[in-house]
């Protein structure tokens, strides 16, 4: 059965880009704009992997992720960052936060299905 | 620049008759002299630009010493304390000799000081002037509350107007992405088309040999009919020999009538020699020449119609036969038709199959194409975060101007602005490192805080595993 991907991410092009490469690689792929989103598409359904950018409206990333791991049924969920932020100290946040993966846009297809196989829930 | 204060804005009238506003930065101006006696200053240094400003703007090059000679503001009090002084001594008053003295210097000190101002005034004055927004239209923007109403107007329309071009950019880049989607999508439904096609049965190694066998066992299944044929023929040829068996049947038949006929004949004659005892037999005998009449009747009948029978045959067999050479003629007809068809068909094939590579090839290359646009497409996100940044500083710009101007009406002082704050807010809320470059950038010559601090390296598209 196809791995199940939630990207967390308020622009537009970049969830159509991702869902893309992630769709041609054989994932399903479940879309949020915003944290707030995000969190409403995680209702108990089986999620492999959650991907996710920071700078968001209504719920940002940080928050999103401190909020998946107090949900005990995705507490182990795998994250990755996707943003444009590439700063040491935002980096720190989001490790803090939970995050497994940090990976700086624009991104090659084949980069982040690389990061993607390596995280991926069995 | 330690923090803006309120300084005046002053209107530079040029020799063409253009206006420009500028605001006096970069120096602490003696309040007494901010409004009315700076405006007069800048209204006489710019009506007696040539001489005036030259000699200023020069004096504020540092490796030009001030010329303070050729400067006005020094001869006007200089000369003013002169004539006190002569005025003094006309009097003749023994005070006269500490009066003189000091009203010189007082002269000679004020007017140093003068044209230091001036030389300072006017030389920000320029640089402020230089970076001003441009001609005033109608010479209406001739103070502070002027450039606030234009800072109150412009600056919505300008947040506006970033708002509009990032949304409509976003929209069309979604757009793209998604026909871009679409076409990934076909792509891949046909490139998996022909791979499928080339690998199953139906592929067109597989669909050539089933053709092939196909139209063979058409041509065996003719085959076969014309031997049946053959066959059929042989038994009609071997019917032929069966009807010279039944002709010579009926022959002989003819013959053994004849010979009854004969032998009735005999007993006939037998019978009439024997006169009254031998008419019963002259009865027989005569029922025998009947009989043997009628057997040499249906002997002959016999014969005509296996002779018919024979002819019918014959024709047939003749009809048979021509038909069969035709049949062999046609058959070798349809298999060099079938192999001509067949090389045909392997020739299309072959093209077919090329040309599928091709394909392949190409739709491969457009794959990667599209995965390099995918790429690119990103961009936009970075361009979109930048210039919503853009817009929250120009709205927060709107209402610090708006708070500035709201104090300047009820007449209280506005708040103060703490630039290095101001920088360093700006900063935090980047999301790009294209942002702190051009941060860096922008005040890297001024004494920016933000220059001092490590720019993140260009490109640092990487991945991070915690």
């Amino acid at each position: 059965m196809a791995k199940t991907i939630l990207i967390v991410d308020d622009s537009a092009s970049i969830r159509q880009v991702s869902s893309i490469t992630l769709k041609g690689a054989g994932y399903e792929v479940l879309e949020a704009q915003d944290g707030k989103a995000g969190l409403g598409k995680l209702d108990g359904r089986k999620i492999h992997l959650i991907i996710t950018d920071i700078n968001m409206p209504i719920m940002d990333g940080i928050t999103f992720i401190y909020e998946v791991k107090k949900l005990p049924a995705y507490r182990f969920t795998p994250i990755m960052v996707l943003t444009t932020e590439s700063e040491d100290r935002k980096k720190a946040q989001g490790r803090e936060a939970g995050a497994k993966a940090w990976v700086v846009k624009p991104f090659q297809p084949a980069q982040i299905l690389d990061a993607v196989s390596k995280l991926i829930l069995p | 620049m330690g923090s803006l204060r309120t300084t005046p804005i002053v209107v530079i009238r040029s020799g063409d008759g253009t206006e420009r506003y500028g605001n006096v930065t970069g120096r602490r101006v003696p309040r007494a002299c901010r409004k009315l006696p700076l405006r007069l200053l800048v209204w006489y240094s710019y009506t007696y630009r040539p001489p005036v400003l030259t000699t200023l703007t020069q004096t504020m090059d540092s490796s030009t010493p001030l010329n303070y000679l050729s400067s006005p503001w020094l001869w006007v009090p200089v000369a003013s304390s002169g004539a006190g002084a002569v005025a003094v001594a006309i009097g003749g008053d023994t005070s006269a000799l500490i009066a003189i003295p000091i009203l010189l210097v007082v002269g000679v000190v004020l007017g140093v000081w003068l044209t230091r101002y001036t030389a300072a005034a006017l030389s920000s004055l320029e640089e402020s002037a230089a970076n001003t927004v441009g001609p005033a239209s109608a010479g209406d923007c001739h103070t502070t509350a002027d450039l606030e109403e234009v800072c109150l107007k412009v600056l919505p329309i300008l947040s506006r107007q970033i708002e509009t071009s990032r949304s409509q950019t976003e929209e069309a880049v979604t757009d793209l992405s998604c026909r871009f989607a679409s076409i990934v999508g076909r792509l891949e439904k046909s490139a998996v088309g022909s791979v499928s096609s080339q690998s199953s049965d139906t592929g067109k190694g597989g669909l050539f040999s089933q053709s092939e066998s196909r139209l063979t066992s058409v041509v065996h299944t003719l085959d076969g009919i014309v031997e049946d044929k053959n066959r059929m023929l042989n038994e009609v040829r071997s019917l032929t020999s069966q009807m010279d068996v039944l002709n010579q049947m009926a022959a002989d038949v003819k013959k053994i009538a004849d010979h009854t006929n004969l032998l009735a004949l005999n007993a006939a004659i037998e019978a009439a020699r024997a006169g009254s005892y031998g008419g019963g037999f002259g009865v027989v005998a005569d029922e025998v020449r009947r009989l043997s009449r009628q057997s040499g009747e249906t002997g002959r009948h016999m014969g005509e119609q296996v002779g018919n029978l024979h002819n019918a045959v014959a024709t047939a067999l003749a009809a048979a036969e021509d038909s069969a050479r035709r049949e062999g003629q046609m058959m070798e007809g349809a298999e060099s038709s079938i192999q001509r068809v067949l090389a045909d068909f392997r020739a299309f094939t072959d093209a077919l199959e090329s040309s599928s590579t091709e394909l392949r090839a190409s739709s491969s290359v457009i794959l990667k194409e599209i995965e390099e646009v995918l790429v690119a497409l990103q961009f936009q996100d970075r361009t979109s975060q930048i210039l919503t940044q853009v817009r929250k500083n120009i709205d927060s710009l709107h209402g610090q101007v708006h708070a500035h101007a709201q104090a300047r009406e009820h007449g209280g002082e506005a708040p103060p602005i703490n630039v290095r704050d101001w920088l360093a807010h700006m900063e935090l809320n980047y999301a790009t490192w294209e942002q702190h470059r051009d941060h860096s950038g922008a005040t890297k010559g001024a004494e920016g805080m933000a220059a001092k601090r490590p720019v993140p390296a260009a490109e640092p598209s990487t991945v991070t595993f915690f």
